[in-house]
C-alpha cells in the first residue's frame, strides 16, 4: 500500500562528525529521522543503523584509537526508482590510517570465543554490499548499498 | 535504558533490560553482568524483550556471560521477542554458549536437570 503513495525521489543527507560518542550519537538520530522521513521501512532504517554505528565505532576505535579530533563525513543518498524500489548508499569517509575489510577472514574468525570483531560481522550481515575504494591516497571511504523492494 | 536483576530459585540470575543496549548506555548492564559472574553465578536468564536495539558491544558482554557460564557447563539463556533483535542475536555467532528463546517458561528449562 505505502508504494501507492510514494513518488520517485532522490534525497541526500550529509554530514560531517568528530569521533566522539555524542556526535556519533546525534549522527544516528538524524539519519533515522532523515531515512523515516523519506518513508524507508522500519526494518531497513534498523539494518543501516546498525552498518552505520558498527562501522564508525571501529574507525573510532582502530583508525582514529578514540582521539575526539577525527573526522568522518557521511552522506547518504535515497533513490526511490519508478519500480518501487528503494536503493539507499551510505558513505562514511575518514582520514585515519588505511585499512581493509577482509570479509572472508573476519567471517572465518569471529566465533562464540571472540568479544571483539563482531561488529564487522554486523556490517556485512545488514547491508547487501559494501564498496572499499581503492584509489583513494588518504584514509579511507566505504559505501553500503542496501535495496529493497515494496 | 533500564536493568534490574534479580536471583530466582535454582540460583538463577534474571537480568532484565529495556530500551536500546548499545554502547552508549552499556555501562548499567555490563556492571550488572559482571558483578554476578564475580559472585561466581553461572546461570543467567537475560530477558530482553523490552530491548529495541541491540549493538555489538551489548552482544559481546553475552559472550563474556555466556564464555564464563560454559565453564561451568550452562548455556546462558535471552528471551527476546522483537525480530530485529532477535535476528541480530542470531547471526552474532554465540549459538555454543547461548539459547535464544521467547518465553520465561522456556528460559527456566534451559536450566532443568542442572
Amino acid at each position: 500500500m505505502l508504494s501507492k503513495f510514494l513518488k520517485e525521489t532522490k534525497m541526500r543527507f550529509e554530514r560531517k562528525i568528530f569521533s566522539t560518542f555524542s556526535d556519533l550519537r546525534d549522527l544516528e538520530n538524524d539519519f533515522v529521522s532523515f531515512l523515516e522521513v523519506n518513508r524507508v521501512p522500519s526494518d531497513v532504517i534498523y539494518d543501516l543503523k546498525i552498518a552505520l554505528h558498527e562501522y564508525i565505532l571501529n574507525v573510532m576505535e582502530h583508525g582514529y584509537h578514540w582521539a575526539p579530533d577525527g573526522i568522518i563525513e557521511v552522506a547518504v543518498d535515497v533513490d526511490f526508482d519508478r519500480s518501487k524500489k528503494f536503493n539507499i548508499e551510505v558513505e562514511i569517509r575518514d582520514y585515519a590510517p588505511k585499512f581493509v575489510i577482509d570479509k572472508e577472514k573476519i567471517m572465518k574468525e569471529v566465533n562464540n570465543r571472540s568479544f571483539r570483531g563482531r561488529g564487522l560481522v554486523m556490517i556485512l550481515t545488514f547491508v547487501d554490499d559494501i564498496i572499499y575504494d581503492h584509489e583513494l591516497k588518504d584514509g579511507n571511504r566505504v559505501k553500503f548499498v542496501k535495496s529493497v523492494k515494496l | 535504558m533500564q536493568v534490574s536483576a534479580e536471583v530466582l530459585p535454582g540460583d538463577i540470575v534474571k537480568i532484565k533490560v529495556n530500551g536500546e543496549l548499545s554502547i552508549f548506555y552499556i555501562d548499567p548492564f555490563e556492571s550488572v553482568v559482571q558483578k554476578y559472574i564475580v559472585d561466581g553465578k553461572s546461570k543467567f536468564i537475560f530477558d530482553f524483550r523490552d530491548v529495541t536495539y541491540i549493538d555489538s558491544m551489548g552482544i559481546g558482554l553475552l559472550s563474556i556471560a555466556g564464555n564464563s557460564a560454559s565453564q561451568k557447563g550452562h548455556k546462558i539463556a535471552v528471551i527476546v521477542t522483537n525480530p530485529k533483535v532477535k535476528y541480530t542475536l542470531n547471526v552474532s555467532r554465540l549459538h555454543d554458549v547461548m539459547v535464544i528463546v521467547e518465553t520465561e517458561e522456556d528460559a527456566l528449562k534451559v536450566f532443568e536437570g542442572n
